[in-house]
């Protein structure tokens, strides 16, 4: 009796241990594991300085189902700030542990190309300028990326918010983009839309229906002694019965348009075994930004999310990845920071930096870069700060490196984006420990 | 394409429904299933409760890997 438990037994798993086989054909573990801190000192006028260490993970499980299906989920546990508690809760109070991503990859035999729906990772294809998968904008959405002819296409669809069904207030995204190689590069093109029923953003409810349009042109080009590449975005949007949220005076209650430009340059190049890149943005701005019904001002489809990217070369003032933690209030390309404050002033930006190895297993960064607005109200100064960053990379084993660096960060007073009265020296060390596997 | 399901109408005095269901398969266990239905619900019924006649259309879309 016993043995004919068995056998059945291990045909049992055996049948069940072969179907499951077969259609999770081969699976993936991998991820990000780290551990960062920071400490900051700043004039005590403006604020306490503070400094933290925190942990974050990010399991990632790909699985290949079949030769046309594939699934992919990423979960985010940290910063984690309760150490000692197994009910463990990140810095912002909500629990540590999150979905990131979550999505089907599939091929259908109709239109060739890949689709990709669920929580759906997606960057513009303006070095982050405007929305960034890095930092989170992955919404419901669904994509197709594919070729036609040499043209390397996308096609996106995404909910970045579903707030009430009996509403037309969700937040949508529509994005086009196209790129085609081009001499030693590449030109291309986008078309973004962003709007949302009820003017229901991250940063509030702006008004009643609310609409971001971009449309952009880009390139790259290798022209011998260095490697260049730019874009120019051309924005208008439209909030009607514009909230207070965004307006101010006479304006709240009115349709609100705004139009602008955004513009980048930028050159890289190797100079001995250094890497060296020099950059320009500026972004139209309008001191009279939602006090009058027509600003003249450029604004990030992030602004309306409360998002960052990846788009410049300081720690501060931008971010770095080691920055990217507690202390990280960077500015956008339209001159905003967390919140919203200096929204539609614009921005300009000259930025250099330098990548350099020290030794085999040592990398050194440094970077500085000037801001300021482009037209800000009169109680307020056009410039906002310089920003320098010096950072190394000790690589201590396989996909294991500890980084670690030093900002100094000159912020002026009376700036409109980070509102100190008096001139602020922000000095910053941080230092992070990742396992990339 | 695998086309499966045609919901025949069903009338009774208070209810009747009438409905499509599509169900595509893209890839090996990953559907795509799309429906329309029309419900005509009529008033005082005792389930719904509507106190007038209530004509519902509705349009549901589901993508479903099944591994």
């Amino acid at each position: 009796m016993i043995k004919k438990s068995l056998v059945f037994t291990i045909m049992i798993v055996f049948l069940f241990g072969s179907a499951a086989v077969s259609l999770a054909a081969e699976a993936m573990w991998h991820g990000q594991f780290r551990i960062n801190y920071y400490s900051m000192s700043q004039d005590e006028d403006v604020g306490a300085g503070v400094a933290a260490a925190r942990l974050r993970w990010r399991p990632t499980w790909d699985v290949k189902v079949n030769n046309d299906v594939s699934m992919h989920m990423q979960l985010n546990i940290g910063h984690i700030q309760s150490n000692t508690s197994n009910a463990r809760y990140e810095q912002g109070g909500d629990p540590a542990v999150a979905i990131r991503h979550a999505m089907l990859n599939f091929a259908t035999p109709v239109t060739g190309g890949k689709f990709a729906a669920g929580l759906v990772p997606m960057s513009d294809k303006f070095g982050d300028t405007l929305f960034s998968s890095d930092w989170d904008f992955n919404p419901l959405a669904l994509s197709w990326m594919g070729k036609y002819e040499n043209a390397d296409i996308r096609l996106a669809t995404g909910k970045l918010t579903e707030t009430s069904p009996a509403k037309d207030d969700d937040l949508d995204a529509f994005l086009a983009d196209i790129d085609v190689p081009m001499g030693n590069g590449s030109v291309g093109g986008s078309i973004y839309v962003f709007r949302s029923g009820d003017g229901l953003t991250s940063v509030g409810d702006v008004g009643g229906t609310a609409t971001e349009n971009y449309i952009g042109i880009r390139a790259k080009q290798d022209i011998g002694f260095a490697m260049v590449n730019g874009f120019f975005i051309y924005n208008q949007g439209k909030i009607e019965d514009c909230s207070s949220v965004f307006c101010t005076g006479a304006v709240i209650g009115d349709d609100v348009d705004n139009s602008g430009y955004a513009i980048k340059l930028e050159g890289t190049k190797p100079v001995g075994s250094a890497n060296v890149g020099l950059m320009f943005i500026m972004t139209s701005g309008d001191k009279d930004f939602m006090t009058t019904d027509s600003p003249s001002s450029f604004i990030t489809p992030m602004a309306l999310i409360d998002h960052h990217g990846y788009w410049g070369y300081t720690g501060k003032l931008n971010v770095q990845g080691p920055t990217d933690t507690g202390i990280d209030n960077p500015l956008r390309v339209d001159g905003s920071v967390y919140g919203g404050a200096g929204l539609g002033y614009g921005l300009m930006t000259v930025q250099v930096k330098a990548d350099f190895p020290v030794t085999d297993r040592l990398d050194g960064y440094a970077a500085i870069g000037i801001f300021q607005h482009q037209d800000v109200p009169s109680a307020n100064d056009e410039s906002i700060g310089t920003d320098i960053y010096i950072q190394g990379k000790y690589n201590i084993a396989q996909n294991l490196n500890l980084e670690a660096g030093f900002d100094y960060a000159s912020i002026g007073k009376d700036n409109a984006a980070y509102a100190n009265t008096v001139d602020n020296n922000i000095m910053l060390l941080v230092a992070r420990l990742q396992l990339e596997y | 394409m695998d086309y499966h399901n045609i919901m025949v109408a069903v009338d009774n005095s208070d209810y009747s429904t009438h409905g499509i269901d599509i169900g595509i398969e893209i890839a090996q266990n990953l559907n795509l299933e799309a429906g329309f239905d029309y419900a005509s619900i009529g008033k005082d019924n005792a389930a719904y409760a509507n106190t007038v006649d209530n004509n519902i259309m509705l349009l549901v879309a589901r993508l479903q890997l099944e591994y």
